[in-house]
């Protein structure tokens, strides 16, 4: 096992390095140069040369390429052409909104789908399944940036229950209202980007929960179970579900990259100062930098999602063992 | 997302449109001359968009722009009717050459931090533009400045390579505090905390910002002119206008700058009564540029059959829902040197249109498309992506000249590969796109013939249509040495009167952006791109 | 006649068929059509038939692993399908079942000793060392080492995989039970070791079995009486010896004669069943067998055939007969 585990990183280092290369060549090789960041328009041939000197842009790619691996190995991804600050610091502000925000979301979207999608595997072509099928469809179906408005003006305008948007009221923190009401003001806030989100999600999760629960219902060592006399209880709980449990385990290792930029639409309507808009706004003004750190970063949280995910397997499943 | 593109594309061309301002007939303030003006209070303005930096130096986007505005200060300042009045600098006089300009700087001035505002801090600034190592846009707006000098601490004398009137109005850039940049390096001027922590000398002093969240400032007490009275604002961050929208209906916010016009009736009517909505004129405009040396564009009398025969009225009317006004020439209303009636307003008549085509030669074929020599009418438009408004515009245009018999096909492609590939090595036949404007009439950039491209087929200003017109580079080139106002308000009529006839472009239309504000903020003076001196406003609940 | 430990009473499971946007029941799969038989304590009876006749869903509409669509199963002078949830569980210690598949029918996530374990917990019969001991008696009973116990099924072969299924269905000392096709899935080799292994546990603890198989040849050495299913009824039902020596339903006939006779000069004309099985969407009219049957005639298409007792104890349900 620990063999394995080393092989597997090692074997992602060159994935990675390759993944870096074409984030960097594709980087560069999108029309419109980084320097039109930094000069005006019409700034004269010279004007360019000099701030490409200034900046490294004049070097061959190669040697760019190896200076900021150089660099990112040292975990320093550079400066931002365009606000000039600290990329790694830029993102580690904005992370704990997305981590905040995604880790409600996986746990809102958990709790309800894996009940809701055992009840309709059980309870198949009853009412209830009939209206979790067609939710998962207009779930899937509706755009969550539509969803998102509908609810903001029914729930923050008409209805007057909730914030519109933003992580918190500005001015209010725990210095000056108390812990409770800071709680009851930061929850409203992130009430209705967490149902948005969830919503589409859900029910493709609850969906997947619904298949995997019908294809281990049908097995014999099910039948095995009850055949023992056990009560159902134990044998949907003990028998069925914990290995329908299992794909739905490892799809949340899978949704790990999702963090790095899967929320674009949710947190531009929200305002919510995450790493999707971050990078919507780094690709709109051309911040190389931050587009290239956050690729990465993405890149990295994908290999170790797979990897992690294969490692869950071997934890839940005793068939599986990696050598 | 679409909007911010258009934002950021409109932004990298405004070069003071920020801190420009006018309207033909400046507005009575809210209500009346007060009786008190109540100190205090909190304001919230709605935004779209994301602040880059306030380095009022480095900032090229409309959203830092607003910070900006309230936390720096000029040498001078746009008044409501667009003309430059004393800022930072009391007074200023032009040598008879017009190569030395001498500024008398107030003496009552303090950074936020305390330290005193000097002439030295104006070098510094206009010294960092000149800078070889400026990353910035404002190059060439300073490039007239051959040397700044400074006399004692309230003295600044600007020396100049030649006359250049248009300058005045370039100076309405923030001054920045010398003691806190000079310790870092120009080329890494943007890493100082002062790009994101300003320091400024206006009215209002910065406090805090939560990146796509919130900017707070609150009010300096020791600003040197009337105010400021209200006591906070806040500038609040939606990524959507619909979601703003909302904001404004439940009272998040206090001002909404660009409701979408498709809505403006329904909220009119929600918030008439504690809402004022007002039009916010933009010192710009929409166009479809036309290569000058195309084979069936460079006719002039096709130009114009295009100005006939494109219904721009109902593109005002239905595209922009009357929030707009046809345009003639280059320069929008709001600017002093506007010429008005003088233009041909081309009113929309598709059978003078067709005279002008017959008359230059296109005759219509079997198909129903022109030809001349074996050639087809066909014209084809770049634009970019993401510009709803644009978009509509176009099919109108795009309708509008099929019946003329001209076949124009609308190509969408992404901005950055607009620029990088057609418009700034000016290879295109058309193009439709807006300009924002500055405060100063001259478009020497835009219209003169140097401005073009060069040998080397690189555009050298932004005259990427290639409009060659002795008679106007004479009158660009004049109106720039030229330093009296009158005087150049005639050279300046001259130059519209000339684009009106010979088009470099079909004018299309600029926009008058509905925008709304609390009935509870009184005070406010109405401007070209919004409302004027926030520092002399006031809240009254 | 009471003294059959189970008997089953016309007994018939109708599956819905689904179809359309809203999953609505089309259609029914008469998958066991109203079958009737008896089986004594501590005999075997066979049960053969085509694959799809309905064998399996028999043997588990019996446990109540499928609720039968209506019918009567009386085991032990009870008609279980009366019995509420309890009930049915405590029951459930008297009647078992080994499954075809060795590999699907253990949780592959549970120990043999948990596997096997687990019901002795469940009905309060042992726990802790004691459920340890006893799980490693049975699974020496059956062949196995008893350290056997802390392994995962996956590290067993198909026939020790078995083993462990027997083992499972032992424990609880039932006094039937159901083997649907025990040694299909595994190698000929291996399969009358297990043959061999039932044949034991049925002498030694007193097992009643419903041996369900696909051909006559596995349950000849087996059983003490067979019945023939097709297409969801009972065709036929004789002791063994009747049944093999004198078939009297054309298809039990059909049937023995695809049984492979070690010798050559013994070989019988095979009887070779033309067209295919019909679908128990679409069952025959009349006779279930008439569309393949050699000797049909008018009153086959037209009438169903009862079971009639022919002689004592052999039961056909042909008109011909
Ligand atoms: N859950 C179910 N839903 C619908 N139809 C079913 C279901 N289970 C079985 N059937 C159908 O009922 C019929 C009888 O199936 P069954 O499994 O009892 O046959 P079998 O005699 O055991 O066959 P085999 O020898 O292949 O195991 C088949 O046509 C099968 O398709
Ligand atoms: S009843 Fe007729 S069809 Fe059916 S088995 Fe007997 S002879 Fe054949
Ligand atoms: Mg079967």
């Amino acid at each position: 096992m620990r063999s394995y585990i080393i092989r597997r990183i090692l074997q992602m280092i060159p994935l990675l390095i390759g993944i870096s290369i074409v984030n960097f060549t594709i980087m560069h090789l999108a029309p419109g140069d980084p320097v039109d960041l930094l000069v005006e328009r019409n700034a004269t041939a010279e004007e360019r040369a000099r701030i490409k000197e200034l900046y490294g842009l004049n070097d061959p790619l190669p040697v760019q390429y190896f200076r900021w691996l150089g660099h990112v190995l040292k975990g320093d991804f550079g400066k931002s052409f365009v606000d000039g600050q600290s990329v790694s610091k830029t993102i580690l502000e904005r992370l704990p909104y997305t981590l905040y925000l995604n880790f409600l979301i996986m746990v809102v979207i958990y709790l309800i789908a894996v009940p809701v999608g055992i009840i309709s595997a059980l309870k198949q072509y009853s009412k209830f399944d009939h209206i979790m099928t067609t939710l998962a469809f207009l779930g899937q179906a509706i755009p969550s940036f539509w969803i998102g408005l509908i609810l903001i003006y029914f729930f923050g305008l008409k209805l007057d229950w909730l914030p519109i948007s933003g992580v918190g009221t500005i001015g209010l923190s725990v210095k000056t209202a108390g812990f409770w009401a800071t709680f009851a003001d930061r929850a409203a806030h992130v009430v209705m980007p967490v149902a948005v989100v969830a919503f589409g999600s859900l029910t493709g999760v609850a969906r997947y929960m619904r298949s995997s629960m019908l294809e281990v219902i049908r097995q014999d060592y099910v039948r095995t179970a009850r055949a023992k006399g056990l009560p159902e209880k134990v044998v949907i709980v003990k028998h069925a579900l914990r290995n329908a449990l299992l794909p739905i385990v490892t799809l949340l290792g899978s949704e790990l990259p999702l963090l790095f930029g899967g929320m674009v639409v949710i947190e531009s309507i929200f305002s919510w100062p995450g790493i999707g808009l971050l990078s919507i706004r780094a690709i709109l003004q051309r911040d190389y930098q931050i587009v290239m750190a956050i690729n990465m970063m993405g890149a990295v949280l994908m290999v170790l999602g797979n990897f992690l995910a294969d490692l869950l397997y071997v934890v839940v499943d005793p068939r599986i063992k990696y050598s | 997302m679409r909007k911010s593109l258009a934002v950021v594309m409109v932004s990298l061309l405004a070069l003071a449109l920020v801190l420009s301002a006018c309207g033909p007939k400046p507005e009575q303030p809210n209500g009346g001359e007060p009786k008190t003006k109540t100190v205090g209070g909190q304001l919230v303005l709605g935004l779209t968009g994301n602040p880059v930096t306030f380095n009022p130096i480095l900032s090229t986007d409309t959203t830092s722009g607003a910070i900006i505005g309230r936390v720096f200060n000029g040498l001078v300042r746009v008044n409501e009717t667009m003309e430059l009045v004393p800022d930072l600098a009391e007074s200023w006089e032009f040598s008879p050459d017009g190569l030395t300009w001498t500024f008398k700087l107030r003496e009552d001035v303090v950074w936020h931090d305390g330290t005193p505002f000097t002439a030295a801090d104006v070098k510094y600034t206009y010294d960092a533009i000149k800078h070889p190592d400026y990353a910035g846009v404002r190059k060439t707006d300073f490039k007239p400045i051959k040397e700044v000098e400074t006399q004692g601490d309230y003295t600044v004398i600007l020396h100049l390579e030649e006359p250049y009137a248009p300058l005045l109005s370039k100076l309405t850039i923030g001054i920045i505090p010398k003691h806190i940049f000079e310790t870092t390096s120009i080329k890494d001027m943007k890493e100082n905390p002062a790009c994101m922590q300003p320091i400024g000398t206006g009215p209002y002093k910065f406090v805090k910002w939560e990146k796509d969240q919130y900017i707070m400032v609150e009010a300096n007490p020791d600003y040197y002119g009337e105010g400021p009275y209200i006591q906070t604002v806040i500038w609040k961050f939606y990524g959507d206008n619909q979601v703003m929208l909302a904001a404004l209906e439940k009272g998040d916010i206090d001002y909404m700058g660009a409701i979408p016009p498709d809505d403006v009736e329904r909220v009119q009517q929600a918030l008439a009564s504690t809402h004022e909505f007002k039009q916010i004129p933009q010192n710009g405009y929409t166009y479809i540029g036309l290569k000058q040396t195309d084979p069936i564009l460079k006719d002039k009398l096709v130009r114009q059959a295009l100005m006939y025969g494109t219904n721009r009225a109902q593109i005002v009317e239905e595209v922009l829902r009357g929030y707009g006004d046809v345009m003639h020439a280059n320069l929008t209303p709001s600017s002093w040197a506007y010429a008005g009636d003088v233009l041909n307003p081309y009113e929309y008549n598709p059978e003078k249109a067709k005279e002008l085509l017959d008359e230059a030669g296109w005759k219509v074929g079997a198909d129903g498309i022109r030809e001349k020599d074996g050639q087809k009418m066909n014209v084809k438009i770049l634009t970019s992506t993401g510009n709803k408004i644009l978009e509509s515009a176009l099919l109108i245009t795009q309708q509008n000249w099929k019946e003329l018999g001209i076949n124009a096909v609308v190509e969408y492609i992404e901005w950055s590969v607009l620029c990088a590939q057609y418009l700034d090595v000016a290879k295109f036949q058309a193009y439709a796109l807006g300009w924002s404007l500055g405060v100063d009439p001259d478009c020497y950039l835009y219209f003169h013939s140097s401005a073009a491209v060069d040998e080397n087929g690189q555009l050298v200003g932004f005259n990427d249509v290639e409009f060659k017109n002795a008679e106007l580079d004479e009158l660009l080139e004049r109106g720039r040495t030229e330093m009296d106002k009158e005087t150049r308000k005639q050279i300046y009529v001259e130059i519209q009167k000339i684009i009106n006839e010979e088009l470099p472009y079909v004018f299309l239309y600029r926009n008058n952006t509905p925008a709304a504000m609390h009935k509870k903020v009184k005070g406010v003076v109405w401007g070209a791109t919004g409302p004027l001196y926030p520092e002399k406003w006031w809240i009254e609940e | 006649m009471s003294d059959y430990l189970l008997e089953v009473k016309d007994l018939k499971k109708y599956f819905p068929v689904r179809g359309g946007v809203f999953s609505k029941v089309t259609n029914w799969v008469k998958a066991v059509d109203g079958v009737s038989f008896g089986i004594y304590p501590g005999e075997t009876l066979g049960l053969v038939g085509e694959s799809g006749c309905g064998k399996t869903t028999t043997g588990r509409c019996i446990l109540r692993l499928l609720e039968p669509t209506s019918g009567e199963v009386v085991f032990g002078g009870q008609n279980i399908l009366e019995l509420d949830r309890r009930q049915m569980r405590k029951i459930r210690k008297e009647m078992q079942i080994i499954f075809q598949d060795p590999y699907g029918s253990l949780n592959a996530r549970m120990t043999v000793g948990d596997i096997i374990g687990e019901a002795f917990t469940v009905h309060g019969l042992a726990k802790g060392k004691e459920r340890a001991e006893k799980v490693q008696e049975l699974l020496k009973v059956v062949g196995l080492d008893p350290y056997h116990s802390r392994r995962y099924p996956h590290e067993f072969s198909g026939g020790q995989r078995q083993r462990i299924g027997i083992a499972r269905a032992l424990a609880l000392r039932p006094k039937l039970i159901v083997c649907d096709e025990p040694v299909s899935a595994l190698d000929v080799s291996i399969q009358s070791q297990i043959l061999n292994l039932l044949e034991d546990l049925q002498e030694e603890f007193g097992l009643t079995y419903l041996f369900i198989a696909h051909n006559l040849s596995v349950v000849q050495h087996i059983s003490d009486r067979v019945g023939v299913m097709y297409l969801g009824h009972l065709v036929e039902l004789a002791p063994k010896d009747r049944l093999y020596s004198s078939p009297k339903h054309p298809y039990t006939v059909a049937l023995l004669s695809a049984i492979p006779v070690p010798d050559p000069d013994m070989r019988k004309k095979r009887i070779l069943l033309e067209g295919d099985v019909p679908s128990p969407l679409n069952p025959p009219s009349g006779c279930p067998f008439h569309t393949r049957c050699p000797k049909a005639g008018a009153e086959c298409r037209e009438s169903r055939p009862e079971l009639r007792e022919l002689s004592p104890g052999h039961f056909v349900a042909c008109h011909l007969a």
